[in-house]
């Protein structure tokens, strides 16, 4: 009774198959001849659950790479998508490894409608999490890595899921990256030296960061919402401040960094607008980054603060 | 270019909201928001009734007086166009 049995063909390729799968849903991923763009697509990732898998031709996958020549390439089979549109072939590991993090990202806000996804950095500071809504080039990524250095758990350096049941912060468990050059005279010699014990994945643009457990909140990680800090990074160098801005300021830059197509706009909002009522809102001008973490801690961690004297 | 003696009023199907002084526009059709600037605020105040972009060049001459009408005539205009585009505005001739 041959044709009534399910028949699954195990395909011989150079092919391996990734399967990248959270809270019961998963997403499948090929890698077509790149042994090692296949170990580092897993690095990134903290807390998702991943298995290899058999290739069979019964089911296609959300992303495929492949290597051509000099350069990686990859395609979204389901919607036409490839490297050339979006962003170009990524010329290194790191920047396959990059597109890979975006789609990824993407992905899990199409898949977990009942969260809406934010270009922000996270990092629990004391007993809640601090946003920070990414404006361009503020340094967001590489404030988020110094305060990991300093012990604080990192929830995202570029998007952070929002969980509207009780305003918290998702982490999606993926590593930082930050852009390289590092801004000249900016960053200590400590901070330097964590960044090259931590580096794992990179080129000349980037560099993503190993964190270590405590780090780095798994996917699926939450917590409440207790700040949110826009950033403003200077090119002159000047003591940290960090000053309080209107709830109206701190929703406006909460909006123009929401991203979520799932979940109607008058929603979002209402979501958001909980979000800074129930949290502090403030505006940090810095030049080097080591200040502008003491005062971060200073102002948000009970620990620093009982020591400082200075507090929210 | 928008036609300076067309009405323009808000599309009622917009929703509105004011915190702080800025104000946001909420669009469920199109799933949007918009955060409004300062000089976009005092022009979406003034949409509350049918008004010409002539009445609100003028209204924005007098409050600034320094600023050529000319400029200020291609900046709401410019930006008229880009609330009708994005559906916030309703036009008529």
């Amino acid at each position: 009774m041959l044709q009534h049995a399910v028949k699954i063909e195990t395909v011989q390729t150079d092919t391996r198959r990734l399967k990248i799968g959270w809270n019961g849903v998963h997403w499948i991923v090929d890698v077509v001849g790149c042994e090692g763009l296949f170990a580092d697509l897993q690095k990134i990732l903290r807390g998702w659950n991943i298995v290899e898998q058999p290739v069979t031709e019964t089911i296609e996958p959300a992303m495929v790479f492949s290597r051509v020549g000099d350069v990686y390439d990859w395609k979204l089979p389901a919607n036409d998508l490839t490297a050339e549109k979006l962003f170009g072939y990524p010329e290194s590991t790191a920047g396959a490894v990059r597109d890979f993090h975006f789609l990824l990202n993407g992905w899990f806000g199409d898949e977990f409608q009942q969260y809406f996804a934010l270009h922000c950095a996270a990092v629990m500071v004391g007993d809640g999490v601090v946003l920070f809504p990414g404006g361009h080039r503020a340094g967001k990524s590489l404030l988020t890595v110094a305060l990991a250095a300093s012990g604080h758990m990192v929830f995202g350096d570029d998007v952070v899921a929002i969980d509207p049941a009780g305003n918290k912060a998702l982490s999606l468990g993926m590593l930082p990256r930050i852009r390289l050059p590092l801004p000249p005279q900016a960053v200590g010699q400590d901070l330097r030296d964590f960044l090259d014990m931590h580096a794992i994945l990179g080129d000349v643009e980037q560099q993503y960061l190993d964190l270590e457990a405590g780090q780095l909140a798994h996917v699926g990680k939450s917590l409440p919402i207790k700040a949110i800090v826009q950033l403003k990074r200077s090119n002159k160098a000047g003591s940290a401040s960090l000053d309080d801005v209107t709830n109206g300021s701190a929703l406006r830059a909460l909006i123009c960094q929401n991203y979520s197509t799932g979940m109607p706009a008058s929603s979002v909002f209402d979501h958001l607008h909980r979000i800074v009522e129930g949290a502090s809102c403030h505006c940090m001008t810095y030049h080097k980054i080591d200040d502008a973490v003491s005062l971060l801690e200073a102002a948000f961690d009970r620990r620093v603060s009982d020591q400082t004297g200075v507090g929210q | 270019m928008s036609d300076t003696n067309a009405g323009y009023w808000r599309n009622p199907e917009i929703l509105h909201r004011e915190l702080d002084g800025e104000i946001f526009l909420i669009d469920d059709t199109l799933g949007k928001i918009h955060a409004l600037d300062p000089m976009a605020c005092g022009i979406w105040r003034l949409l509350e009734q049918p008004i010409t972009i002539h009445d609100i060049v003028a209204i924005f001459s007098a409050a600034f007086p320094n600023r050529k009408p000319k400029d200020l005539r291609r900046q709401i205009s410019r930006f008229l166009d880009g609330m009708q585009q994005n559906n916030l505005v309703m036009c008529a001739t």
